[in-house]
């Protein structure tokens, strides 16, 4: 596996990490612009409505351009990201063409923005049929009130409903600005050819050139509104068993990015450490009869955001939520914290690093979030190896503080 | 082309390895092949589930656990499915390759041997640990419940209790039901483990670059197994008797969302490749007739996708709908096929048989696919897994072909769950 920057005209970061041994090439471009960036007239759900219409051009679509050259695509939007992807054995330099154009060509109109609103309407639909989508909305919420983080990716049926093709163009002459993009490509990568393909586009594509002439410095939704917390949510809906999830807000003061994804690394540490499935309370609940296998946790760093979701399905999921509060929040998982422990998830994650290289997919993706925080996907193994016992442990003292915690229970109606 | 190498390791006991250098990391499954049952198949699923979990040397599941992640995070995961007349039970072991840790592979073929060899029952060898028992049972059964609140799958299960209604062994889903995971017992469980251990056939489908005595080992080791087995072959002709009348059900949630599901049965004739390129032309992709028509053009779905059975000749249709829209969507599927069968597709052709090519290339790049494909190999040595070959069937395809079929699909079955909400 070999990595290379791609030199290009527009000043777009193009990255390779090629492996021969793969049939495919995945590429994805990623712009640093998300669900969190609403402001003034930009309504909820924006990011992913310009991510699902950025596909319409004059005349044609870029999805149908992509299957013609033996490509399929996808896209998707995260609360500080949106990426365009494709994945191909065949035409690898006219599909990165397609790629490029997609990101620097907007057509935005009156019907087919119309026509995106059904299908999104249909998405959102769908989403609340789902009850750990509901809980999960309803944590977030709590955590943070009046944020954007308040409100879902795909926005809502309301917030959809104001947006329109003056409203997508602005956020598009806005956000998608060649410095604000990155781009990986991985697998079967031929340079010259690509390079070759480029050399031709900066010579021809006059979208291109018009878009290497945008610059600007986007406002971003860099940190989060911290107005306080709600403790308790108790929502009723349609659901077979009962529900919870206990969320846990951190307040970084960290000041360089990069260093989000070492408290990142750090958390995942802590928190296999001492909520594992390995990890005594683990057991204990499961003994009580009060956890299963949909006991779990996530942890969300992106940006300056950085939280915890611990969730699951219980039957009395209150007694849950106690026993980890009293356990979170007294200390009594500081006997977790060992060098076994430590060693365990060291090599646990050492091992997912090796993995991530049969996952091209993955591991493109991984790259390209990573290079928005100033980190190349090969210094993880590093990062990993250098956390050490006693950055955990001052990492629990700082943050398990009550008024930055929530509990939200969903019951069966 | 990588040669394939087959060791006897007892009558009944194959392995098959793959020595492919492309991964970072080596697969290891153990597939033990039962004639499909109802009887059995929640059964089945609970002991897949109580073997990855715990053994007896490491009786609990945070031990076992632990053990993995000291492996490097090697997984071990375990299912059951459905395959035609045969229901395999399968056991797969990932493993990181780190070579400057040799003794990490061989380590987790030991975990995974005492994983099956020795599993977590009492020391009268009669039943299952109670710990184990109760922590398995008990997530079954919550798992059971939760799939309640996944409304396309509750569909696409009750479209399956339509079209399976001939045939009782095969009317049920791959993990099971609540009803007769109730009636079983731990020491019922632990007999069926040992007659599962001694009397059915075992293939070990082995991908990646290892050592030729790790795998000599191995099949050495293989020897405890199946040894009062009888030889078992998958039927490729179809089980069931389908639908001679187009079947309408309907049941009614208060969800947002409402669920749409519609069966066509195939000419028994079809081909395997026309059936995938007709399939890929009416619901395979985001370029095919169903997703460009129904959510493109009209935007009534968020998704509409079509799959195929291609040994009991049926495809099916599925997409969740807002509840006024069924009739319209309906509509639109029928004028879908018809479309397909009367116009000068040709362009659509192409792309789907290119995609299709180009899946089986993509999914050569995935470490499970090549396993799977050792596996289906055995059971059918007619089916085609290699990329030539698989190229050279699709291009084959014609529109005349795809028109034909398209043509004479029969309606079988409509379920829709309707959304009240």
């Amino acid at each position: 596996m070999k990595f290379c920057e791609i030199d290009n005209p527009w000043q777009i970061p193009i990255r390779a990490i090629i492996n021969p041994k793969f049939n495919q090439t995945f590429a994805i471009a990623m712009t640093d612009f998300g669900s969190l960036d609403i402001f003034d007239g930009i309504p909820a759900g924006s990011a992913h409505f310009l991510e699902h219409k950025l596909f319409a051009k004059p005349h044609y679509d870029s999805a149908q351009r992509f299957a013609q050259a033996g490509a399929s695509s996808n896209a998707f939007t995260t609360y500080t990201k949106t990426a365009y992807l494709f994945k191909t054995v065949t035409n690898v330099a006219d599909n990165l063409e397609i790629l490029l154009d997609l990101i620097s060509q907007p057509y935005f109109t009156t019907v087919n923005v119309a026509q995106e609103r059904g299908i999104i309407a249909q998405e959102i639909q769908m989403y609340t049929d789902m009850p750990d989508w509901i809980v999960e909305q309803a944590t977030l919420a709590a955590l943070y009130p009046q944020d954007a983080i308040d409100f879902d990716i795909a926005g809502t049926t309301d917030s959809i409903a104001q947006i329109t093709a003056p409203v997508l163009n602005q956020i598009y002459t806005h956000y998608y600005l060649p410095q604000n993009f990155c781009i990986y490509l991985a697998g079967k990568v031929d340079l010259a050819e690509i390079n070759a393909k480029l050399q031709t586009l900066a010579d021809h594509n006059h979208h291109l050139q018009m878009f290497a002439q945008r610059h600007g410095r986007p406002q971003l939704h860099q940190n989060p509104h911290l107005l306080p917390v709600v403790p308790q949510t108790t929502l009723r809906t349609i659901a077979q068993r009962p529900r919870f999830m206990l969320g846990l807000r951190l307040i970084p003061t960290i000041k360089q990015s990069c260093a989000m994804i070492t408290l990142q690394n750090q958390l995942e540490f802590l928190f296999a450490i001492i909520l594992g499935d390995s990890s005594k309370i683990h057991q204990t609940l499961v003994r009580r009869g009060l956890i299963d296998d949909s006991f779990g946790y996530t942890i969300i760093v992106e940006r300056y955001y950085a939280l915890v979701l611990i969730s699951g399905e219980s039957d009395q999921p209150q007694v849950v939520a106690h026993s980890l509060e009293n356990y979170l929040f007294q200390g009594a998982f500081i006997s977790e914290l060992t060098r076994a422990n430590l060693q365990m998830v060291q090599r646990e994650n050492l091992g997912s690093y090796v993995f991530l290289q049969d996952y091209l997919e993955n591991l493109a993706t991984e790259a390209v979030e990573l290079a928005f925080y100033d980190l190349d996907v090969r210094q993880m193994p590093q990062i990993l190896q250098q956390i050490q016992l006693r950055d955990l442990k001052q990492l629990a003292e700082e943050i398990f503080k009550k008024e930055n915690w929530t509990q939200t229970f969903l019951y069966p109606q | 082309m990588i040669k394939i190498h087959r060791i006897l390791a007892a009558p009944q006991v194959q392995i098959l390895w793959l020595p492919i250098a492309k991964f970072q990391s080596v697969r290891i499954e153990f597939n033990f092949l039962a004639p499909q049952r109802y009887a059995q198949t929640t059964q089945r699923r609970l002991l897949i589930n109580l073997l990855q979990r715990s053994n007896h040397f490491l009786p609990t599941a945070a031990q076992f656990n632990r053990q993995l992640a000291n492996l490097y995070g090697t997984e071990l995961t375990g299912q059951s499915i459905i395959y035609q007349n045969l229901n395999i039970l399968s056991l797969a072991l990932t493993v990181p390759v780190a070579h400057h840790l040799p003794a990490l592979v061989p380590a987790a073929i030991d975990l995974l041997l005492q994983t099956l060899t020795a599993p977590n029952i009492d020391s009268k060898q009669e039943q299952f640990v109670d710990n184990a028992w109760q922590l398995e049972t008990t997530n079954l059964a919550h798992a059971y419940a939760s799939l309640q609140d996944n409304y396309s799958l509750l569909a696409e299960l009750a479209m399956k209790k339509i079209l399976y209604q001939s045939n009782p062994d095969l009317n049920i889903p791959d993990f099971g039901v609540a009803e007769q995971l109730t009636a079983l017992t731990s020491m019922q469980t632990c007999s069926y483990y040992q007659k599962v251990i001694a009397q059915e056939p075992l293939i070990v489908t082995v991908v990646g670059d290892l050592p030729a005595t790790v795998v000599d080992d191995l099949a050495q080791r293989c020897q405890v197994f199946a040894y009062q087995a009888q030889a078992i072959h998958l039927q490729k002709q179809a089980l069931l008797s389908l639908p001679t009348q187009p079947v309408a059900q309907s049941d009614q949630l208060a969800i947002q969302q409402s669920q749409l599901v519609i069966a066509y049965r195939l000419p028994d004739d079809t081909s395997w490749p026309v059936s995938q390129v007709l399939n890929m032309m009416l619901g395979g992709d985001d370029q095919a007739l169903l997703f460009q028509q129904v959510r493109e053009r009209q935007s009534l779905a968020y998704s509409i996708y079509s799959n195929y059975n291609f040994y009991e000749h049926f495809l099916t249709i599925q997409a969740g709908v807002d509840a006024q829209q069924i009739t319209a969507v309906q509509n639109l599927v029928a004028a879908q096929i018809e479309h397909l069968a009367t116009q000068n597709l040709s362009d659509l052709l192409q792309h789907a048989k290119q995609t299709l090519i180009s899946e089986h290339l993509l999914a050569s790049d995935r470490l499970a696919v090549h396993a799977h494909r050792l596996l289906l190999k055995n059971l059918n040595p007619a089916m085609i897994v290699t990329d030539d070959q698989y190229q050279q069937k699709i291009n084959q395809v014609t529109l005349k072909q795809v028109q034909a079929v398209a043509g004479q699909l029969q309606l079988l079955a409509t379920y829709t769950l309707i959304g009240e909400s």
